[in-house]
């Protein structure tokens, strides 16, 4: 009679082996990053009753309105996460907050009669996963190019670090709020947005 | 004499059902031994499994920030009032201490720049853009922008591949296995993102204010790019629109 094996017998290991070749087969490959859920609007601390008294051009080109990040953890998975779709709407929620007009444009248009145009880009992620697997970790750079009425010329530029770690269903609105408290932060201590305020109250009077 | 058949056939029996009976607790007996003793070994195993385990940290690994300031082999230049000052990381030390790499195992070109504009009205544009590494061994010109640094998996990789073998061999340790694999995983990852976390912010720098950050080159066929090595950057002035360029010669002994 054959004894009984202190582990797992022959089935088991065959099942056992069976599910982790499944699985790995499973992990090769692409698959949808958790979906982005953040707060409609963009929440910014500390935020002034008054806002930055200029009229201001939003130029969104399709790449940033579309843009998403590809994570590898180098065991066959690819993660997609979808950014761009949260970055138009948080994008445009923020400058609205911020800027005392915005004229959104998402073709190329510069819209007309602003002080200035603003564009974003989303220069770079980074992405870690926590030992245990249960938390995670963002940066995004997000940079912020001001230029004039025409958007000929380069008033001034800035990079913004959006971070958060937290578990996945606080990271992005962690990421997120970050960002837009940064970017926020960027905008009113900027020496060229102050200066193009003076020249414009100058012009007015 | 048919009693005495019968009594001794039932003796007889008796010896070989006590004989039966012995052989049976013996066979327990060796079988119960044989199962401690296989108990014994698999604790043995799993401890040790998860002695390596401990041994290499189950916490998130955390890096440093920057606070190390110029070392001799930093190298400063100043124009109209801007300074620029450069320094590739090339000893193994502050290497490992803040981005958890060999530079030159992995072919990485790893240089941290500090900026400053000291000059009264002028304000310049600092951009990966307008950064350029010319190396004179290959006569290559590489430029900082779009230079993203790729995690080395290959541990997460070799320790997953090992879990899997684990499993098929010896159930038990593939529970350790895993762990490690996604130890493995989680270490390569978070010193992919700490290079996005250290990355020069391309930006335009005001009279009066400073800056710093790493700028990182790919430099998969020239470990010994230091040798002859040349940072330009182009910083446009965009105040009046003309551009300041700084040649920095990062020229060093590298073994």
């Amino acid at each position: 009679m054959k004894r009984n094996s202190t582990f797992l017998n022959f089935p088991g290991r065959v099942t056992v082996t069976a599910l982790t070749a499944g699985l790995a087969v499973l992990l090769a490959g692409c698959t949808q990053g958790p979906q982005i859920k953040v707060a409609p609007i963009a929440r910014i601390q500390n935020v002034s009753a008054q806002k930055i008294p200029l009229h201001v051009g939003l130029m969104l080109d399709r790449c940033y309105c579309t843009n998403s990040f590809k994570y590898n953890d180098g065991i066959g998975d690819t993660m997609i996460f979808d950014f761009g779709p949260v970055l138009q709407q948080h994008t445009i929620s923020l400058c609205q907050q911020t800027f005392d007009q915005v004229a959104v444009s998402t073709n190329g248009v510069v819209p007309g009669g602003m002080d200035a145009v603003l564009t974003p880009e989303a220069h770079r992620y980074g992405f870690a996963i926590g030992a245990g697997g249960g938390r995670g970790y963002f940066t995004v750079l997000q940079q912020w190019t001001l230029r004039s009425a025409d958007n000929q010329n380069l008033l001034w530029m800035t990079t913004v670090s959006g971070q958060a770690d937290e578990g996945v269903d606080k990271l992005f609105q962690l990421l997120f709020d970050d960002l837009a408290t940064k970017s926020y932060r960027a905008f009113q201590e900027s020496p060229e947005i102050k200066l193009l305020i003076t020249k414009k109250s100058g012009t007015a009077l | 004499m048919r009693l005495r058949f019968q009594s001794n056939a039932v003796i007889q029996f008796r010896h070989v059902a006590q004989i039966e009976h012995r052989s049976s607790v013996t066979n327990r007996a060796i079988r119960k031994d044989s199962m401690q003793k296989k108990r014994k070994l698999l604790k043995l195993i799993i401890s040790a499994a998860f002695l390596v385990l401990a041994g290499t940290g189950c916490g998130t690994l955390t890096i440093p920030q920057y606070t190390t300031g110029p070392s001799k082999q930093a190298r400063t230049v100043e124009s109209q009032g801007l300074t620029i000052t450069a320094e590739p990381i090339l000893d193994k030390e502050r290497a490992d201490t803040y981005f958890k790499v060999n530079p030159t195992y992995r072919g990485i070109g790893i240089i941290h720049l500090q900026a400053e504009n000291k000059s009264a009205d002028a304000t310049w544009l600092l951009a990966e853009e307008n950064m350029y590494l010319h190396v004179a061994a290959t006569n290559c010109d590489m430029n900082a922008h779009n230079q993203k640094v790729k995690g080395d998996y290959s541990g997460a990789q070799a320790s997953f591949a090992a879990a899997i073998v684990m499993e098929i061999v010896f159930i038990p340790l593939a529970v350790p296995g895993i762990f490690m694999t996604m130890k493995a995983a989680s270490d390569a990852s978070v010193i992919e993102k700490n290079f996005v976390d250290k990355e020069w912010h391309n930006q335009t720098l005001s009279p009066g204010q400073s800056a710093q950050g790493f700028i990182y080159f790919n430099l998969d066929k020239q470990p010994k790019w230091a040798n002859s090595a040349i940072l330009r950057i182009d910083c446009p002035n965009i105040t009046n629109q003309q551009t300041n360029t700084f040649t920095i010669p990062l020229t060093y002994e590298t073994k």
